[in-house]
């Protein structure tokens, strides 16, 4: 028994590491949420995932607006480091638990702190992105 | 699980986040502090967002550790040492993986959109497992629970359970699977496995998932409980009519004394060797007592470093492992004119489903067979045993996952997910399901059909725990903590019953 752990042991040791470590990933070491890419029929929406609804994403967009994409509009759904995980026509609910938990605000955002939020971009109301 | 298996599993586990909200500012009590040393990410009420590195320290008012506070828009940061509880929405763990495709999944999940978790929080005790339906005639039957008490990673096991559906219209076998309970699954791989017998025939899985074909199956000459009182009538029959042990016993309990047995004696055909006891039973509540309420729920915070890291290690994830599969569960044993041999173990199975099994036992006196089946105290709702004087064992045809469907939408990725035992896993969260396809070829012969399933969950750490601990340390595996469950079990097992069917989380 004791030889199997230690060739467990040495095993793990000697496993490669991929994919995010909690070292270098910015939704663990940083306050931000994981960077986004979403392709959408007609354009491409690039940023920080703020928070997961059930019918849309939000998103901070590179060019610093906060927009709403509907999940309907989405093709396909890039997110760093943990891959595609929405892909037009498929059923979105486990990918939307897992990119939660990474968004900036997991636990979603009250109607007056959206507002700040919003206030802080020049906006009053969300964009939305189709 | 075979440790052989288990062991290399460890190199495959995922990292998990911890996530638990509404703290509240209440006394969590003298216990406190509570150290969790995986990164924490605190999102407060005010909308700024605070990372502990290295983890941190809860008190009974406030969390401490060396933090950098960050505003609404990012635009400011501070560092901070403590944040008051009654700021704090909720909080996240992150732990790294081990393993590499899906390095980071969500093991404790409560989010603020999902009402119904929140709402349920303070009093859901209903699991722990996925529970398996099949239609039949437009209702939803319970069919099985897979791997019950595979509490983490490193436990994760195959179960296989005797399925009793038919086929639908098409020939397909479709099987719901659904996430009722306030944890997170991971599927590792659903299969299908076929088994053709004769139509005098009844196909059952033995203790070590084997399968069995049974046949000539007989009533017990009779059966005692420990206090030598016949309880042959409770195993006569698929009735509903259940043994369960006296609260007589019960009240005796005490640390050196926890176990109820029955003893049993049946007909052995002549020349035989070896018989197969037959059993329909599943767990009491008394199992889910000692994982809710003191495995987890007593060292309220600290259960999340338990599950989130401590059982994530080989040595003391085998000293739980091993005490558990010496302490709870059944003992079979034979009785050779001396002394009762143990010849199996049954392994818990859970208390949702009923469980049908064969367990094979030596006959060592000729003509009949003493067997004494060994257990805490209360562990088991055991509705019918009975003797088989045949048996084979048999290889099934298995019969791979082919196709799953959430609603109306085939969901590729997650067919990918679950075909394989490998590192890829369907994760579920509380209140979700999904329909998994199989296409058996089609027979006019009697077969039976069982699921194989393999994978683990975590528990959600559930806001009352937090609030009020009761250890100042995490889970030790004694006999005390049985002692302790089987303590509360028996003051609280008529509303406890009631309540675990109640807070059963609708799916969507």
């Amino acid at each position: 028994m004791r030889a199997y752990i230690a060739v467990a042991g040495a095993l793990l040791f000697a496993a490669c590491y991929h994919g995010p470590s909690i070292y270098t990933f910015d939704p663990v070491r940083r306050p931000t949420g994981v960077d986004a890419d979403l392709r959408l029929e007609k354009q491409r929406v690039s940023g920080e995932l703020l928070e997961v609804q059930d019918s849309a994403l939000i998103v901070l967009t590179d060019s610093k607006r906060v927009v709403s994409v509907p999940l309907r509009a989405i093709r396909a759904g890039l997110f760093a480091k943990l891959g595609t995980l929405l892909i037009e026509g498929w059923e979105p609910h486990s990918a939307l638990a897992k990119l939660r938990s990474f968004s900036r605000f997991p636990f979603g955002l009250t109607p007056e702190l959206r507002a700040r939020l919003l206030a802080a971009y020049g906006q009053t109301e969300l964009e939305v992105v189709r | 699980m075979d440790r052989r298996v288990a062991l290399p599993l460890v190199l495959l586990v995922s990292a998990c986040i911890h996530v638990y909200q509404s703290i509240r500012p209440r006394p969590l009590d003298r216990h406190t502090p509570v150290v969790v040393t995986t990164p924490v990410k605190a999102h407060l009420v005010d909308g700024s967002t605070v990372v502990f590195l290295a983890g941190l320290t809860v008190d009974s008012a406030e969390v401490r550790g060396e933090g950098n506070r960050y505003s609404l828009t990012l635009r400011d940061s501070a560092a901070v040492s403590s944040i008051p509880l009654d700021s704090i929405v909720g909080m996240e763990a992150f732990e790294q993986s081990v393993n590499g495709a899906s390095s980071f999944a969500v093991s404790v999940l409560a989010t603020g959109g999902t009402a119904l978790v929140v709402g349920a929080l303070a009093v859901a005790i209903f699991g722990s497992c996925p529970t398996v339906y099949a239609d039949s005639a437009g209702t939803a039957l319970l069919q099985a629970e897979g791997f019950s008490y595979s509490i983490a990673p490193i436990f994760e096991s195959r179960d296989v359970d005797r399925l009793r559906l038919v086929q639908a219209a098409d020939g397909s076998v479709r099987l719901e699977i659904r996430n009722e309970a306030l944890e997170t699954h991971y599927v590792n791989q659903l299969e299908l496995l076929e088994v053709v017998h004769g139509s005098m025939e009844t196909a059952l899985v033995d203790e070590r998932n084997g399968l069995l074909v049974v046949a000539d199956q007989h009533a017990l000459t009779r059966a005692t409980d420990r206090r030598g009182h016949d309880v042959t009538g409770a195993f006569a029959a698929e009735d509903g009519n259940v043994y369960r042990t006296a609260a007589h016993t019960m009240e005796q309990a005490q640390l050196s004394d926890l176990d109820d047995w029955i003893d049993l004696t049946a007909p052995a055909p002549p020349g035989a060797d070896s018989v197969a006891i037959v059993l329909r039973l599943r767990n009491s509540l008394l199992n889910t007592t000692l994982l809710y309420d003191v495995m987890l729920g007593d060292p309220g915070a600290r259960s999340l470093d338990w599950v989130g890291k401590d059982l994530k290690q080989v040595g003391p994830a085998l000293a739980v492992a091993q005490w558990y599969q010496q302490r709870m569960g059944m003992n079979v044993a034979v009785n050779d004119g001396r002394q009762y041999r143990v010849v199996a173990h049954l392994r818990d199975t859970g208390p949702i489903a009923w469980k049908d099994v064969a367990i094979v036992v030596p006959v060592v006196t000729p003509g009949s067979v003493r067997v004494r089946l060994t257990f805490p105290m209360d562990n088991w709702r055991i509705d019918r045993i009975a003797v088989a004087h045949r048996f084979r064992r048999v290889s099934p045809t298995v019969i791979r996952l082919a196709e799953v469907r959430e609603g109306e939408t085939s969901n590729p990725t997650a067919l990918a997910s679950m075909h394989d035992a490998d590192g890829r896993y369907l994760q579920t969260s509380p209140g979700q399901r999904f329909t998994a396809v199989f296409h058996p070829r089609s027979s006019a012969e009697p077969r039976t059909f069982f699921l194989a399933a393999q994978g683990y969950y975590t528990e959600w750490v559930r806001a009352s725990w937090l609030r009020s601990p009761r250890a100042d340390h995490g889970f030790v595996p004694s006999d005390s903590a049985l002692a302790r469950a089987l303590d509360r079990w028996r003051m609280s097992q008529d509303s406890l019953e009631a309540l675990f069917t109640a807070t059963r989380i609708p799916t969507r």
